[in-house]
């Protein structure tokens, strides 16, 4: 189970921070007294902008949910497509080589899936297993792989890929002048990121493993970890309207309460410390979680640098994210033998951890 | 505007923004009552302001614990 690589694509409109706080400040005006505060609020996301499915004059047209998932199922095909197609190019492969793919999102539904539509659009194989999952949310890119992985396993010689598409700003409440809202609009962004994984025997034909310095990280081993009766810390209303964030103070509760001991146990399972961890690949949830990490694990300096930066360009792009650091990681990657662990958290509430080895 | 009035304006807020149908007394400690995170105590302090059309400046937390503190709050900025 090794990773080959991992492509991206945004769809083409981006935004700063100030140019969109600027675009909602008439909205927050006619809702709160002190539009200052709200203000605040979104710069304190520490985010300098994101890239948008649509031109941001286009939102204001947006009538309910129908128009809003249209254009999640024509922008999530494109980049999808642009994303699988710099992964699949990036190892030198084609769609004709894929045995497997998945699909993430917690953003939009279609049915066919977005996979689906890449079948044709791309030109996959008949035989393509499609595996689209809905739900898992920021933790799915996590998830993602884990499962992959799994399925690799069974199939050695097989090339999957994970598909991550999230337009968050298409969730958009316009009606909806709420403080979780109002995060929420200030925190999420649009990409899409696609991992190339193969199994060990195909990693080998290809030259990424089985050499004494393999040129791809492997997947050591993963964990899922769910936390009973946490369902109302993070996750959607879904209505007539489309999806409304929930949104508590709990998810950096959950770092603090659980995390730690998850990757105590996770680490010492595997007969590894915090200081065998050369790298980390955590999810950019947002400011007070990426505190909270910082403040509860052992990091050298910088451990984080790269989801603070991922955090800081583009936004929390739910599963898409922490694809996102994994590439950067990938370009920069540890000396060989180090160890890796990928991180995320999502709905439910739930963790996985993911141990990579390069 | 009569103290009354401030706690009144209080529960109103809490109610209608927090799902708080309980009592406000003087002496009710805020966090535990509203169950104030750092959401929810966001929500509480901006929609005071849009309640009683104030702006509440950092550093008026400071000493806020039960409704009384939060009620002497308010009375200073509304003047």
């Amino acid at each position: 189970m090794y990773i080959a690589t991992v492509g991206r694509a945004f769809p083409p409109h981006y935004a700063d921070q100030d140019t969109l706080i600027a675009a909602f400040r008439a909205a927050w005006a006619e809702r709160y007294h002190n539009v200052a505060r709200i203000e605040q609020l979104h710069r304190n996301v520490l985010v300098g902008g994101r890239h948008l499915a649509l031109p941001m004059a286009d939102y204001l047209g947006l009538r309910g949910f129908t128009e809003a998932n249209d254009a999640f199922v024509r922008v999530g095909t494109d980049v999808g497509a642009a994303a699988v197609t710099d992964a699949l190019t990036r190892a030198g492969l084609t769609p004709q080589d894929v045995d497997a793919i998945w699909f993430v999102s917690v953003t939009g539904m279609s049915a066919p899936s977005i996979d689906a539509r890449l079948v044709n659009r791309l030109g996959f194989r008949p035989d393509i297993k499609r595996t689209p999952i809905f739900g898992l949310g920021c933790v799915a890119g996590a998830a993602g792989v884990a499962r992959v992985s799994d399925y690799l396993r069974g199939f050695p010689d097989h090339v999957a890929i994970l598909l991550s598409v999230e337009l968050c700003s298409l969730t958009l409440q316009k009606e909806d002048l709420s403080i979780p809202n109002l995060i929420a609009s200030g925190l999420f962004g649009d990409g899409a990121a696609c991992v190339v994984l193969v199994g060990e025997q195909r990693a080998k034909a290809m030259g990424l493993a089985g050499s004494d310095r393999p040129a791809a990280p492997h997947v050591v081993v993963t964990r899922s970890v769910f936390y009973p009766d946490t369902e109302s810390v993070m996750g959607w209303n879904i209505g007539s309207d489309g999806f409304k964030i929930v949104l508590s103070a709990e998810v950096p509760d959950m770092v603090t309460r659980h995390l730690r001991g998850d990757v105590d146990r996770f680490l010492a399972d595997a007969g590894l410390d915090y200081a065998d961890i050369a790298t980390w690949i955590a999810h950019p949830g947002g400011p007070k979680v990426l505190e909270a990490m910082e403040s509860v694990f052992p990091l050298p300096p910088g451990a984080l640098a790269r989801t603070w930066t991922s955090l800081r360009e583009v936004g929390n792009l739910s599963s898409a994210s922490v694809l996102m650091v994994l590439r950067e990681t990938l370009a920069e990657p540890p000396p060989p033998g180090s160890y890796g662990l990928l991180i995320a958290m999502g709905p439910g509430f739930c963790s996985e951890l993911v141990l990579l080895r390069w | 505007m009569t103290d009354t009035e401030i706690r009144a304006g209080i529960a109103e807020v809490a109610r209608a923004h927090l799902g708080y149908e309980g009592e406000l007394l003087d002496d009710t400690s805020l966090v535990e009552a509203l169950r104030l995170d750092s959401v929810r105590l966001l929500t509480l302090v901006a929609e005071l302001e849009n309640h009683f059309r104030v702006v509440l400046e950092d550093g008026d937390e400071a000493g806020i614990e039960h409704v009384a503190d939060l009620v002497a709050v308010l009375r200073r900025r509304i003047g």
